[in-house]
């Protein structure tokens, strides 16, 4: 078998890619709590912004050449060499950077009272601002390794699709373990599970066009995750786990939440959102050549 | 317009390997550097080996310096860029070691050296020096059997050119839309 | 830019250009290589530029050693008539820098090995040999090398008196070499060998050109004309990935493959006639009992008789102007039932139809057919073999190539199986009536005793395995000292075990090498020799049709904390301290004790050999100096086609090519070659599998401890993949091998590939299956893979003294 691309490791992208669709959809989260006039998102903001951090280390973690980051960036850009029209990773350098900036003042707004900051915050721009940016960071988490014609598995629209409903299950999650309403609660059971089917037929969708329509390169990914050395993960973690038993606890709390189950099917779910990731990382071979 | 560009002639190729060992010894001092990304010595050419039918077949990889080459469209910074002579090559003082050119690239021809963090791949330094001096590159000086060539293939003078002329070559994964100019010779 | 592009192409015409200067090409224009030792290019690139022999294997390929950007590297010689280069020489950096290098004397204490000066090794070996010596006399000490120092080594010999100078040839090219001279009176591999260049259809049998380059370099000449190359291995070597036809062949049949190729050839007329006539002793008369028919006993002149056609009568063999090849019922009376050696011939091979032959090789009857006819038609060659110690019946299958080539009568013709032409370079030492004369003139007395191999195996040119039982049975004299110098006996030689006991049981070992290969674990004292980069050597260019020679320079030093120093210095030092006198004698005294004056003393006697070159050559002797210096070669004479058997006589018996070979009969042997079973048992049950051993462009002795070699080198033992369902072996298992004649048991992976034919396991000699206790973790791959040598016979076959390294081994999964 060709042998697993080492290239990104999967225990730092895959981290990366989770933390930054929790903090992309986790921002457009926030942005609907604030219209639903949910109080007390000092932790909610906080969360958000150690996620966006956090992506940033792992992802910083990876570089091979971390040392010869901001001369390098300030070069580029100043001679006109950045590839913001050519290169996901461009896009993503700079919408992490906004995100994570916005996320901050998000955060400091519901910890410390400064007129100016709530008056930006607070602003419909803002809102709107955020939520794009929210959306693009999710999106871009998904273009980012779709965009790479070396590796067949990933080479598929549909990657950006399932990050998507990924990371909008993992920001329903981070809502129902940290938002203490109602209403709310009964909203992400329902978008969840709703969400959770849809994450569902997405994967199968991955795995089955991968072995049975798709190139040798892509064949081997799949016949890894559901056969081999990937299988107990890929069932175990990503379908079992992330999917599976947070749907059932959904279908099951449809009428009446259960708290403990909730909050284990918010758990298992973000743990699942996670494993995706990077099983999907690992499985990633390059087309043979001949 | 100059295209540099490489042939490799599969069907005079003996797999004496000096092509290999010589881009490591020219330009990476011989180092015994383990090449970790393909299990490999620190060189940019490697051999792939396919059983199939009667005998198996060789095919020896490196950059195929593409036309459009998707390393250079996803790199952040520029640092992986073509230059005017048609050569895909490196800047180290832009590349942050982001590795997106390693993952992008559909015929691995790129692998991390360790030591300096960047993605390497042929054509580097001390062929790069050579080719500027008019001398080819150390795996085509090599070449014990008439399997190698560099040249300009848009100088119709060229050896790489007539080589072309009069023989029948194919590129490799050619429906990834690199337009690839790595020419593997299958015959006369 | 344009003026360099057409100096570059010119390069590749190196046939062509008998060169006046060295032209590298660089940045600013071109420049020459300068003379003197320091090989400075006037370049203000700053690069350095010197031409070196390659010693990576035992070819001796014309490489430049380059200094370039603060690099460097090894580029071919084009203009060089034997230019390299293989994956071997590409890694000479990585010998010469190698943390295994042997870097000061050891010398084995209890069973650890400790550093000593070079004064106390040298001292200890000198005063020791000379005990051995006064005991048991000069012949007890032995000697053995590969292609290293083997100019040098027999002063050394002959100063310490032995006639036991023994290289590496029984496992290697005794069987072909025994073919060559006594098919052809020709002498080892290079002294024949096909015109490349004009090739038109080339078969190898068992020889994979994987050295040497300059070969390779001359068939791309054929190559570029359309030649085909057809290779008859059981397993298929790097070359044939690509275009040949591969020929998948039953492991030490190929004598038989051969014969039915004759068997066609001459069945269909495809031979030539009438160089059989003239130049063969086809026409030869045999007599019932084998020998020649005399003159004598016909009533004509001379040794050898045939029937002439034209007189209708007996004549001798030279003199006959119409000889038959097939005698009429009336001229066989007339010969008191004689036979031609022809007429022997034909019904020899009579044995062998292709439908016989098919079923013995495991190859279809009509590819032979086919490749009979097409080889004949051609008028191609096959090549006559040089690593020939495969099956213990290579005398045969060696002389059949031969007969081959000589059937459709392509000897020595342009495109043919060619003589080389020689270079001369006169040996260091030659006999002079009963003694041996060096080449500075000096007289030494021959050694009394008789060689050991030699004495039972007559026409071989080594049998190294001899000695080990020698040494073990003490006859027939005692053996107490070795030397081994630049080569592997434990990785070289067919009797492991007995080796390594024998090792044991000397008084004396002393290995002078680069690399720590098994048998430095047996030695008393080991000396680091320098590497080919590192020292000066004047030689024949061996693999080319043309005389020349070649100088290497020296390019390097050896790296810091290396105290190696060149073996002819550690010898003549030895030499020396055991017996001042015999050193004076050939002014060698104490002020080359320092090893930098050294050279001022080697240099008399390569001085003196080129002085002997310029005089056969009528050149001037400066002149071949500065070339040596400048060019780093020099052509003396270009081949000219068309002289022997045509214009000169062979040295054979008869003078002219034996199908019939006296020379064989002498020596008790069947003068026709015919298709024998190999020494070692066959498999039989379906878990026993021919080994096959064999090299290739990226093995060697060197370049198997390099770095490069943990990825270019393959470790493995191949199994084809029907054989491997059948056993449920996998890619990547581990298999236990068992030898069926010694018993031995070795582990190794396996590689499932279609590169070996079913029922034959393939592993490459030379590489894996390395014990040496000072590998160090870091280059633990060495010990990966099996020796195929632990799985010999180790029987040898008669009079030519070629051991067969192919064995059968029984395979188990774990």
């Amino acid at each position: 078998m060709t042998a697993f691309q080492e290239i990104w490791d999967p225990l730092l992208i895959g981290p990366f890619l989770w933390l930054a669709g929790l903090a992309g959809m986790g921002a457009v989260a926030y942005v609907l709590l604030r219209q639903a006039k949910v109080d007390n998102l000092k932790t909610f903001s906080w969360v958000l912004f150690i996620s966006i951090v956090a992506a940033l280390v792992f992802v910083v973690a990876d570089l091979s050449r971390p040392w010869n980051l901001v001369n390098a960036l300030m070069t580029s850009f100043f001679t006109g060499k950045f590839g913001l029209f050519r290169s996901w990773m461009a896009v993503g350098i700079v919408l992490l950077s906004v995100a994570a900036l916005l996320l901050f003042l998000v955060a400091l707004r519901h910890t410390v009272n400064i007129k100016m900051l709530n008056a930006v915050v607070d602003a419909g721009w803002f809102s709107v601002l955020l939520t794009a940016v929210g959306l693009l960071v999710t999106i871009y988490s998904g273009f980012l390794i779709a965009a790479a014609p070396g590796v067949p598995f990933w080479n598929t629209a549909l990657i950006p699709v399932l990050w998507l409903l990924s990371a909008s299950v993992c920001a329903l999650a981070l809502a129902e373990l940290l938002i203490h309403r109602d209403d709310v609660a009964k909203f992400t059971v329902r978008a969840g599970t709703a969400l959770e089917v849809a994450e569902l037929i997405a994967v199968v969708a991955l795995v089955n066009l991968a072995m049975y329509g798709g190139t040798t390169a892509a064949r081997t990914s799949g016949w890894a995750l559901v056969y081999g050395p990937l299988a107990p993960a890929f069932w175990g973690g990503v379908v079992a786990v992330g999917i599976l038993t947070p749907l059932a606890i959904g279908l099951v709390s449809w009428r009446r939440e259960i708290r403990l189950l909730l909050t284990a099917a918010a758990i298992l779910a973000l743990i699942g959102a996670l494993m995706l990731r990077i099983v999907v990382l690992q499985a990633g071979v390059f087309e043979p050549v001949a | 317009m100059t295209r540099l560009a490489h042939l490799w002639d599969q069907s005079r190729c003996i797999a004496c390997g000096a092509c290999i060992a010589a881009c490591n010894a020219a330009n990476y001092h011989s180092t015994d550097m383990t090449n970790k990304t393909w299990g490999w010595l620190a060189s940019n050419i490697r051999r792939v080996e396919v059983l199939r039918g009667h005998r198996p077949l060789l095919y020896l990889i490196q950059c195929q310096h593409c036309e459009a080459a998707p390393c250079v469209t996803v790199c952040p910074t520029g640092a992986s860029y073509k230059d005017a002579d048609g050569l895909v090559k490196i800047k180290p003082e832009l590349c942050i070691g982001c590795k997106y050119c390693m993952v992008a690239c559909p015929y691995n021809a790129r692998w991390l050296d360790e030591e300096t963090g960047l993605p390497r791949k042929c054509m580097e330094d001390e062929c790069l020096s050579r080719v500027k001096a008019g001398l080819d590159p150390v795996c085509v000086a090599v070449c014990p059997a008439d399997a190698r060539a560099f040249g300009d293939v848009d100088d119709p003078n060229s050896e790489i050119s007539r080589r072309l002329a009069k023989s029948r070559y194919v590129r490799l994964l050619e429906n990834k839309g690199t337009e690839p100019k790595y020419f593997v010779v299958v015959g006369p | 830019m344009l003026i360099l592009r057409v100096v570059e192409l010119q390069r590749r015409e190196f046939l062509k250009l008998v060169g006046t200067a060295a032209v590298v090409s660089s940045a600013f224009g071109v420049v020459h290589v300068a003379s003197a030792s320091q090989h400075t290019v006037t370049s203000s690139s700053g690069e350095r530029v010197v031409p070196v022999m390659c010693g990576a294997c035992g070819a001796g390929c014309g490489l430049l050693f380059v200094e370039r950007n603060g690099g460097r590297y090894l580029l071919p010689n084009l203009e060089h008539p034997q230019p390299g280069m293989c994956g071997r020489p590409a890694s000479a950096l990585q010998m010469w820098s190698h943390p295994l290098r042997l870097k000061k004397p050891l010398k084995k204490v209890g069973d650890k090995f400790v550093e000593v000066d070079w004064d106390t090794a040298l001292n200890e070996i000198a005063a020791k040999l000379k005990e051995v010596v006064e005991r048991y006399g000069p012949e007890s000490v032995v000697i053995t090398r590969h292609d290293v120092h083997s100019w040098f080594l027999p002063l050394f010999q002959y100063l310490v008196g032995t006639p036991n100078l023994i290289g590496h040839e029984g496992t290697c090219h005794s069987a072909s070499t025994a073919a060559r001279t006594t098919v052809l009176g020709a002498g080892g591999p290079p002294t024949v060998d096909p015109d490349y260049e004009d090739v038109s259809y080339l078969v190898l049998v068992g020889r994979n050109l994987d050295a040497a380059m300059g070969l390779i370099r001359r068939l791309t000449a054929a190559r570029e004309r359309g030649v085909k190359i057809v290779m008859v291995d059981p397993r298929v070597p790097n070359i044939a990935f690509s275009s040949v036809e591969w020929v998948p062949i039953i492991p030490g049949t190929d004598a038989a493959f051969l014969m039915a190729m004759a068997y066609v050839i001459i069945n269909e007329g495809l031979y030539d006639v009438d160089f059989v006539k003239r130049y063969t002793n086809a026409p030869m008369l045999v007599k019932p009992d084998g020998t020649p028919l005399s003159g004598k006993e016909v009533g004509v002149e001379g040794d050898y008789v045939a029937w002439d056609a034209a007189d209708n009568a007996p004549a001798p063999l030279d003199k006959a102007k119409d000889p038959a090849l097939v005698l009429s019922e009336e001229a066989r009376q007339r010969v008191g039932g004689a036979r031609t050696v022809w007429e022997l011939f034909v019904e020899r091979v009579g044995k062998y139809p292709p439908d016989v032959a098919a079923k013995i090789i495991g190859v279809p009857a009509d590819t032979i057919v086919r490749i009979a006819r097409e080889f004949a038609t051609a008028r191609g060659v096959i090549e006559d073999g040089w690593y020939s110690a495969k099956n213990g019946n290579d005398f045969d299958t060696y002389r059949l190539v031969l007969i081959l080539n000589v059937l459709v009568g392509n000897i020595d013709k342009r495109g043919g199986l060619c003589f080389q032409e020689s270079a001369g370079f006169p040996n260091v030492c030659d006999p002079a009536g009963p003694d041996v004369v060096t080449v500075t003139g000096v007289k030494l007395p021959a050694p009394k005793a008789k060689r050991l191999d030699k004495l039972l195996y007559p026409l071989n040119t080594s049998t190294f395995d001899a000695v080990y039982e020698a040494i073990l049975t003490a006859q027939p004299y005692p053996v107490k000292a070795l030397f081994i110098v630049g080569t592997g006996p434990l990785q070289r030689d067919a009797r492991y075990q007995m080796a390594v006991e024998a090792l044991k049981k000397l008084e004396l070992v002393v290995a002078i090498d680069i690399f720590p290969h098994d048998h430095i674990d047996y030695a008393h004292y080991v000396l680091p020799d320098l590497m080919f980069l590192e020292r000066e050597e004047v030689a024949t260019v061996k693999w080319t049709l043309h005389a020349a020679i070649q100088k290497s320079h020296k390019a390097l030093d050896p790296p810091p904390g290396v105290d190696a120093r060149h073996a002819p210095w550690m010898l003549m030092e030895i030499v020396r301290r055991a017996w001042p006198d015999r050193a004076k004698a050939v002014g060698y005294d104490e002020r080359y004790a320092d090893p930098h004056k050294f050279e001022e003393w080697e240099r008399q006697l390569v001085e003196a050999a080129l002085n002997k070159v310029a005089d056969r050559f009528k050149v001037s002797l400066d002149d071949l100096k500065k070339a040596l210096e400048e060019r780093g070669f020099v052509v003396l004479k270009k081949k000219s086609y068309g002289a022997r058997p045509y214009k000169t006589k062979l040295g054979t018996p008869t003078g002219r090519v034996e199908i019939y070979s006296i020379t064989a009969l002498r020596n008790k042997l069947d003068p026709l070659p015919d298709y024998r079973e190999s020494l070692y048992t066959r498999p039989k049950a379906p878990d026993e599998f021919y080994l096959v051993n064999g090299k290739d462009n990226v093995v060697s002795s060197h370049f198997a401890f390099t770095p490069n070699a943990k990825y270019l080198g393959d470790r493995t033992v191949w199994m084809n993949p029907k054989d491997a369902e059948r056993l449920g072996v996998k890619d990547g298992d581990e298999v236990e091998l068992e030898a069926i004649d010694n018993g031995f048991k070795a582990r190794a992976r396996v590689r499932v590939t279609n590169r070996v034919r079913e029922g034959v396991l393939f592993a490459y000699a030379f590489l894996g299956g390395r014990r040496s206790s000072l590998i160090t973790e870091r280059f633990a791959f060495l010990r990966e893979g099996v020796n195929p040598q632990w799985f010999t016979t180790g029987k040898i076959e008669p009079v030519v003294g070629s051991a067969p390294t192919n064995s059968t081994v029984r395979v188990r999964r774990l």
